[in-house]
Parts: C-alpha cells; sequence; structure tokens
C-alpha cells in the first residue's frame, strides 16, 4: 500500500491526504483480519485469498477474494458504536466490519457461484482533498 | 509496557500494531493495572503504527474496568491512523487524549 500512495500522484497528479489513506488502510486491513480468522482459519494455501487494488480518477478499489468459508455476519450500514452515553453498554468484538463500512463509501460482500468470496471496498477520492 | 509512575497514575506504552494478535495481551496488560490497584493510566500510543478493531476492543475493555474501579484511561500522543479509527467510531470524544504523555498525566 505504500507503493500505491507513492505512486498515485504521478498518475492523477495528487495524492490522497494522510486521513484519507489511514481510513482506506484501517477498511482494508479489517476485511485482511476477517479473511485470516474466519474463512481462511486452517486453510492455508487452499485458500487462496488475493488482493487486486483498482485506481481511477473518481475511487480506489479494494477488490479481495478467496475460497474460504463464506460470510454469514450481515455488513453493517455504518460505524459499530454511536452513543457515548453508555460505556458499559459498548461491545469490545464485531467492531471490524462496521468501523470498515464508515472507512469506506462503500463496501460489497458476494459469494459466487464458484464458491468464492468477493470483497469490494470502495472509497471515493473527491473526498481526499479536506 | 506498564510503569508506575507514582501513587495515582500509571503509563503504558504497548509498540508496534495492536491488532487482533496482540489485542488480548494487550487487554490483559491493562486488566491487570486495574487489579494491581492502579485504575488511571495512560496509554502513550506513540509507538503504535496500526489499531485494529481488535485493538479497539481491547481500549474499550481497559476503559470499562477503569471506570469501574473509579479510574480513568487517557490516551497520549496518537498517531494518524489510530485517530482515524478513534473518530470513525466517535470514541474520540470518551476518550480523553492528549499531545504527550506529560500532558496526559498532568491534566486532571
Amino acid at each position: 500500500m505504500d507503493r500505491l500512495w507513492w505512486e498515485l500522484p504521478l498518475r492523477l497528479g495528487h495524492g490522497p491526504d494522510a486521513t484519507w489513506r489511514g481510513e482506506f488502510a484501517t477498511a482494508v486491513g479489517e476485511i485482511a483480519a476477517n479473511i485470516v480468522r474466519h474463512a481462511c482459519p486452517a486453510a492455508g494455501d487452499l485458500c487462496d485469498a488475493r488482493l487486486a487494488i483498482l485506481v481511477n480518477r473518481v475511487a480506489i478499489v479494494a477488490r479481495f477474494t478467496d475460497r474460504g468459508a463464506p460470510c454469514v455476519a450481515p455488513i453493517p450500514a455504518g460505524p459499530p458504536i454511536r452513543s457515548a452515553e453508555a460505556p458499559w453498554e459498548w461491545p469490545e468484538a464485531g467492531l471490524g466490519l462496521g468501523l470498515a463500512r464508515a472507512a469506506l463509501d462503500d463496501l460489497g460482500y458476494e459469494r459466487t457461484a464458484a464458491g468464492e468470496n468477493r470483497w469490494t471496498l470502495l472509497k471515493r477520492l473527491e473526498s481526499a482533498d479536506r | 509496557m506498564i510503569e508506575h509512575r507514582n501513587d495515582a497514575i500509571t503509563t503504558a506504552r504497548p509498540h508496534g500494531r495492536l491488532d487482533y494478535l496482540s489485542a488480548s495481551d494487550f487487554k490483559e496488560e491493562l486488566l491487570g493495572a486495574v487489579e494491581a490497584g492502579w485504575p488511571r493510566l495512560v496509554v502513550d500510543l506513540s509507538a503504535v503504527e496500526f489499531v485494529d478493531s481488535s485493538g479497539l476492543g481491547a481500549l474499550i475493555g481497559g476503559l470499562k474496568a477503569a471506570r469501574a474501579a473509579g479510574g480513568d484511561r487517557r490516551l497520549a500522543a496518537v498517531p494518524e491512523q489510530a485517530r482515524v479509527v478513534l473518530s470513525l467510531t466517535t470514541l474520540d470524544r470518551m476518550f480523553r487524549s492528549y499531545a504527550s504523555v506529560e500532558e496526559a498525566v498532568a491534566g486532571n
């Protein structure tokens, strides 16, 4: 990913700021961790997890594919914690997908007929200049 | 990682990644400080390069335990990616953050 941040200004004339990069890296890290922990815990090479990063002037997309177990958790619509008034109610687990969703403009999951998991993480570059 | 500074405040300085691999050990250290009778803790994040939701869960668990024991958790020297995670979850309003450990220890 460091190479991506270095190359982007060369390709597009500008690169996203540190906050944008931190948000994107956070989302990519969460989905990668989910794949390692839940989809592919013991599969090793059989899991064949891959990441592709797609770039154009409008957005950056990270696409994960793997052949591990399907994801059964729903994708939250927003961040995992909203209320600041009740700290004893805050969850300590299950925060990952909500955190990833909050860091992106779109997060999609698909289980293909061929038995592949496909995660699509999209973040628009127009939000990069803040 | 945990340093007992004085009778009132203890500091913790984790380093590297606070993620699903290191989070449970980190949380144990935070809870251990509370159980040892040191509920007021400053967590120096200056050496933390990445925080994921598991690391965040450990920080939350530490904060809950500290508050239940009448203490608190403060964060110091929060780097950009950790700041992003706290901001996205709105927890930046719940964890008091300071620019340095000294300011966090002094802030009352």
